[in-house]
């Protein structure tokens, strides 16, 4: 007889009843089995109608966020042994539509981050070799750069729930990626775009509890506000 | 019910709530400041008028004499003054913020913050003329 | 796929960041309500005259409203407390590595001061007159 771990499922399938509801499934545990392990062996063994994203099983690729026994973590990341009496609930990210079981739409996520301009602008005229970054310059980015877009941020932040405008802790965090980059010259283009929606954090630090990555977000908006105080402040450069 | 999958997003222009309620003024930073500012103050004022009110007259009753004897000094009168212009902007504009964080259409918002300004307006203005009982 | 449904649209087991951010709102809307009804109290010696306000704050002089001042005191150090934390957030400091040290030093320190008021005022809360 093989040790089991118990995984409560959310389910809810528009195209049949519409009923959203938990399932319970029993799989065999060995050591180091994690939650998105359990849930591929009841998608091979047990029933083949669970849907959910999955993709890299390490941690990178951002596909499998779930809330999980009462705390945002990547399946792929979360032993199964770690949760008490090896039991997991599984349910898709709260405040995001579910399109079927652990599927939820991910679209209100990217739309915000569409809105930041994610990704370098260099100066006019770009250069004509590639830019170069010290150590010292580059350090500045770490930790702010491993974001994985898993969404788990936005799912967890009280002011994307109502406000949706409001880009959202991910779309900020990745903002200040960008603009505290030293090859990007569109700061005060990125204090625009980025205006209202800085001033509105109250710091929760709900983001910065949910990021499986452990990213200090806040601190990121923290520092994005000291940013756009200062292009404010530049009152002659407007 | 609502369709699953919505419309291309409209990238270029997204429709802000919290921004310009008066247009063309970005009201976000300028609330976010102010508030802090008044923040600031308020914890300064009223840290003075509840000392001199709830700490320093321990077990006496607040009569309308002893009101009177504290507004000779110039002093009270601009603390008190300086509370009721800080408390009616930061406490409205905490309402507005309040309501700015509920799913509240950008219509309604824009009626509550005329609404809320009018009430500051008319709250000081009444407050002021309270206070000239006293001086 | 036709429809969407939200499966959990609130997430239990939260923070102390999220509590202390619904109780600030919570405490600012009475603090503003109280506000109010504060400037209406006050402006009574003026509408209504010196002995209306005397007549007022005699009954507000009462035990049971010296009780309800606790609950308000508790309010505005809350409120303010909790305000200076983000303040100081916003200011860079503790928001890197010490936000939860922070918080406790400011909620403390809140604490102490509505003891200090409890204990100075429990005497006429319990029924002992206040002097004319």
């Amino acid at each position: 007889m093989t040790e089991q771990a118990t995984l409560y499922v959310f389910r809810y399938d528009p195209d049949a009843d519409g009923t959203p509801h938990f399932d319970r499934f029993t799989v065999p545990w060995q050591k180091g089995m994690t939650v998105l392990d359990g849930l591929y062996h009841v998608l091979d063994h047990q029933d083949g109608s669970l849907s959910f994203r999955a993709s890299c099983r390490e941690g990178v690729c951002g596909s499998c966020a779930m809330y999980i026994s009462g705390a945002y973590r990547l399946a792929c990341q979360t032993l199964l042994e770690n949760l008490p009496g090896r039991e997991a609930t599984v349910n898709p990210l709260p405040h995001l539509p579910v399109l079927k079981d652990l599927v939820v739409d991910m679209e209100p996520f990217f739309r915000q981050y569409q809105r930041i301009m994610p990704y370098l602008k260099p100066s006019e005229p770009p250069p004509d070799k590639e830019l170069l970054q010290s150590p010292k310059q580059r350090h500045v980015l770490n930790i702010h750069i491993d974001c994985i877009l898993c969404a788990a941020c936005h799912s967890a932040c009280p002011l994307t729930w109502a406000d949706k405008d409001f880009v959202g802790p991910m779309a900020l965090n990745k903002a200040y990626r960008f603009a505290a980059d030293s090859r990007d010259a569109a700061r005060k283009e990125r204090m625009r775009l980025i205006d209202p929606s800085v001033w509105k954090c109250h710091t929760v630090f709900n983001c910065t509890e949910a990021c499986p990555k452990s990213i200090p977000i806040t601190t990121a908006i923290e520092s994005l506000r000291h940013m756009a105080l200062v292009q404010r402040l530049k009152f002659w450069q407007r | 019910m609502a369709q699953a999958t919505k419309t291309a997003p409209n990238v270029g222009a997204p429709r802000s709530i919290g921004a310009p309620l008066i247009p063309p003024y970005p009201l976000g930073f300028t609330a976010w400041l102010l508030q802090r500012v008044t923040a600031l103050l308020l914890v300064v004022f009223l840290g003075i008028h509840i000392a001199a009110l709830h700490y320093f007259i321990i077990g006496q009753h607040i009569t309308f004499d002893r009101v009177v004897e504290r507004f000779q000094s110039p002093f009270f009168i601009v603390v008190d003054m300086g509370i009721l212009i800080t408390a009616a902007f930061h406490g409205l504009n905490g309402v507005r913020a309040v309501l700015l964080d509920l799913p509240i259409s950008p219509g309604v918002q824009k009626a509550a913050f005329w609404l809320l300004v009018v009430i500051g307006v008319v709250g000081v203005a009444y407050g002021i003329n309270g206070l000239m009982a006293f001086l | 796929m036709r429809t969407a449904r939200y499966a959990d649209r609130w997430p239990g087991n939260y923070r102390a960041g999220m509590w202390m951010w619904l109780l600030h709102r919570i405490s600012g809307v009475v603090l503003v309500l109280y506000g109010i009804t504060h400037v209406i109290v006050i402006s009574s010696a003026r509408t209504w005259g010196p002995g209306t306000f005397d007549r007022v704050l005699e009954r507000l002089g009462s035990p049971l409203f010296l009780a309800l001042d606790v609950l308000l005191v508790w309010a505005v150090l809350f409120h303010a407390f909790n305000g200076i934390r983000c303040l100081l957030l916003d200011l860079g400091i503790g928001v890197r590595r010490h936000h939860k040290p922070l918080f406790w030093a400011m909620m403390a320190i809140a604490v102490a001061l509505l003891v200090v008021n409890v204990v100075v005022w429990a005497p006429y809360i319990l029924g002992k007159p206040l002097a004319e």
